[in-house]
């Protein structure tokens, strides 16, 4: 096959079982690969109403026919698993180089079943697969963990891992591949740390076909394109900080748990500061031109000290300006302790920032946390973090989640974000667009399944009313169907979702890699089945209309001074057209007659 | 004169879209496949991941693998400067890999492969960043790109 490796692989760690299957073509025809298949092999092999944390749960590692194929920036992969965070479907994906070896290995998805006695890991070289013994390394952090096991293993094996915040199943615990860089979200770390799994660690020698090599060698003029372009340019230089100047501009920047859009300090915690303090250098994935990634350290006259990466802009907005830490070193240091641990910094952030406001209402006190927790104070931050990563003291309940502390302390309109899960750095006030997309991505608060920043802040391809409903319905089904595709195909969703003719030149590259022609329209539609596939797992458990909500301070709280001033988020109007242009009924569950459409009845 | 790929470490990203495309060219006839094992340049990065190094054959033009090949598989072409494997010479025996001070030359199996410069070589194609090109043997310093291999070897 072009594209595809051909391989399932299942690790049952209950019958301590490997057993590889070949892929079903029909499969990668209708779902492609990546958060597509992977959602089909989870509703057609689980159980959907087991517990999140059970043995019962799934959890699918996969890459998509693109991964490694030379395509722009397609070194992706993606972990797909019931989330004990918000208890629905998701789909958490990462960078770096495991990707590429988990798929040159000649797997499109390995299949973790059951409950392992033992802590073990898993480690693939080629067609060999094997579980070890990992008692030595529970406890141990990511970065130390990649460099033992890759001791213990092949000096090239590549590293996906859980750091002991997954060990304790914090509910939003991350896998961590190759030390920096993170599947971060809805606690697919939990869920691997439930299964008494550590790590995959893989070694891989294949290659992947390409049934067109002319046309993929187009790749390198279109790679040209986008360096020379302003985005190009931005996104080496800056990386994803460079958003923390344009959000703050739009009014955008969620501060003080979303109490305001505008963040004074911002230019302390950008993307110029980071390189004028930590930036070593800029770092790409495999197989991606752009090299957003930031390669950081924390300078000498720091008062704390690190290496690692980041950080990112959601994470400059989470551990920054959303507690109101206008120190970079300080964030900085939150990132990496995120990541040694295995833990992802957005909800980390939000449960602060949930913590911090139940503090200063007087619903949390200083008996219960063992220390005050005012906004901004990163110390206290810090090692708040550790106790939760840990499961120590407070700790362990404040690794229960935003959403969980603020239900408990009786305020649970303090939680920002959907579904249980943290929302990302946009303040939907004056981006209303962005407000549906949380209401109505299937993994909760969650930015990854159909962003309309490009729309509604950059305005492209045109200047669009950030602030207004009209359209919004119709722009966020696009772009939640365009993403679910691009994600099916294992690549970034950055050069294809900010590029005015993203999805175009995918569905091209797509043909050369695989083979099979598709329109612009027609991947659309493969995006579409496997959001309402998505939808359809989620309606199993009953999540219908009364979950797709937001906290009132989005929908009834007027926003605050700068653009956008009194505005709000009219998300059930925005609701009812969405669902009426998605096939859904009025409570937003899909409608036969659209799963039929879609092959899915 | 004789070329080949010079690299500038200052402009790389450790993005291995060299070693992808550069596979390209090598696969089994017939089948396109970008399997970064087989690529004739390889990136390596130092234990601290400060510092990005593309591996390329500097064409030497006293080489180590040559002097150190048994079956005398690996040559120097006087008039171009090139150093080639003759792969159906070659006895797989490593002895070059070993000789090799910069790891410039690899095992594909059980035969040593290196970078031959290829007319249009898609490792330069491919490099958005411009950290490759192909110049004449004299330009750049392959001392200096040497030294850089035995700083961040592979």
């Amino acid at each position: 096959m072009n594209g595809w490796m051909g391989t399932i692989l299942t690790v049952d760690l209950t019958a301590e079982e490997i057993h590889k299957e070949r892929l079903d073509p029909e499969l990668a025809r209708m779902f492609v690969g990546g958060r597509g298949m992977a959602v089909k092999i989870l509703f057609d092999r689980m159980p959907v109403a087991c517990d999140p944390l059970g043995p019962e749960n799934m959890l699918v590692f996969v890459n998509g026919p693109m991964t490694m194929s030379g395509a722009l920036s397609s070194g992706r992969y993606m972990v797909v698993t019931k989330s004990p965070l918000t208890g629905t479907i998701c789909s958490s994906n990462a960078g770096g180089y495991f990707p590429a070896a988990f798929k040159t290995a000649g797997y499109d998805a390995i299949v973790i079943c059951g409950k392992s006695e033992k802590p073990v890991y898993l480690w693939i070289s080629d067609a060999h697969v094997e579980l070890r013994n990992a008692e030595d390394l529970w406890g141990m952090d990511t970065r130390k963990t990649v460099e033992v096991i890759a001791r213990a293993t092949h000096r090239q094996a590549r590293v996906a891992c859980i750091g002991p915040a997954g060990e304790n199943q914090v509910r939003f615990a991350a896998i961590i591949n190759d030390a920096d860089r993170a599947a971060a979200r809805s606690g697919v770390g939990a869920v691997m740390g439930s299964k008494n799994l550590k790590a995959i660690a893989i070694r891989g020698t294949g290659g992947v076909n390409i049934a067109d090599p002319e046309e993929m060698l187009r790749v390198t003029v279109i790679a040209d394109h986008i360096k020379k372009s302003d985005l190009g340019f931005a996104f080496k230089e800056f990386g994803t900080p460079l958003f923390a100047d344009v959000m703050n501009a739009a009014n955008i920047m969620p501060t003080k748990n979303f109490q305001e859009g505008f963040f004074e300090d911002a230019d302390v915690i950008n993307g110029a500061e980071i390189i004028d303090r930590t930036l070593v250098r800029s770092k790409s994935c495999y197989g991606c031109p752009l090299a957003c990634g930031r390669n950081t350290r924390l300078p000498e006259n720091a008062m704390y000290r690190g290496r690692g990466d980041g950080p990112e802009y959601e994470t400059i907005y989470s551990l920054g300006s959303n507690i109101l830490v206008g120190d970079l070193d300080a964030l900085t240091k939150m990132n990496y302790i995120c990541n040694e641990m295995g833990m992802d910094t957005m909800d980390a952030g939000t449960t602060l920032a949930t913590l911090m406001e139940l503090f200063e209402t007087g619903r949390v006190t200083e008996v219960d946390i063992g220390f005050p927790l005012p906004w901004g104070d990163a110390e206290r931050c810090i090692q708040l973090l550790q106790m939760i990563a840990q499961g120590q003291g407070f700790g362990r309940q404040a690794g229960l989640g935003g959403k969980y502390l603020a239900d408990a302390y009786g305020a649970p309109e303090v939680f920002m974000g959907s579904k249980g899960q943290g929302f990302a750095g946009y303040h939907p006030r004056a981006m209303v667009g962005q407000g549906l997309l949380y209401a109505t991505s299937p993994e909760g608060g969650n930015h990854t399944t159909g962003n309309t920043i490009q729309h509604e802040i950059n305005g492209i391809p045109e200047p669009m009313d950030p602030l207004t409903p009209d359209g919004k319905p119709e722009l966020v089904i696009m772009r939640q169907n365009e993403t679910a595709f691009v994600e099916a195909c294992g690549v970034c969703v950055f050069p294809y979702m900010l590029m005015e003719e993203g999805i175009e030149i995918l569905a091209g590259l797509y043909s050369a890699v695989v083979g099979i022609h598709h329109s612009e329209n027609a991947v659309r539609k493969i995006g579409e089945r496997v959001f309402n596939l998505e939808r359809v797992f989620n309606s199993r458990l009953g999540f219908s209309r009364k979950d797709d909500t937001l906290p009132r301070r989005l929908t009834e709280v007027p926003h605050g001074e700068g653009i956008g001033e009194g505005n709000i988020v009219p998300l059930e109007k925005m609701l009812d057209r969405y669902y009426a242009l998605r096939g859904w009924g009025p409570d937003g569950v899909p409608a036969p007659a659209k799963l039929a459409e879609l092959g899915l009845g | 004169m004789g070329k080949r790929i010079i690299f500038d470490e200052e402009l790389c990203t450790y993005c291995h879209l060299c070693t992808m495309f550069c596979s390209l060219a090598f696969g089994e006839k017939g089948i396109y496949q970008i399997r970064p094992a087989i690529g004739r340049i390889r990136v390596a990065a130092n234990a601290d991941d400060s510092r990005y190094v593309a591996h390329v054959c500097l064409q030497c033009k006293e080489p180590a693998c040559a002097d150190a090949c048994p079956a005398e598989a690996i040559q120097r072409d006087p008039d171009t400067g090139l150093v080639s494997v003759d792969a159906e010479a070659c006895v797989g025996c490593e002895a070059c890999v070993e000789a090799c001070e910069f790891g410039c030359i690899f095992m594909v199996g059980d035969k040593a492969v290196k970078c031959e410069v290829c007319d249009d070589p898609l490792c330069v194609k491919a490099c958005a960043e411009k950290a490759l090109r192909l110049g004449d043997t004299g330009e750049g310093d392959a001392l200096e790109q040497g030294a850089l291999y035995k700083e961040v070897p592979l």
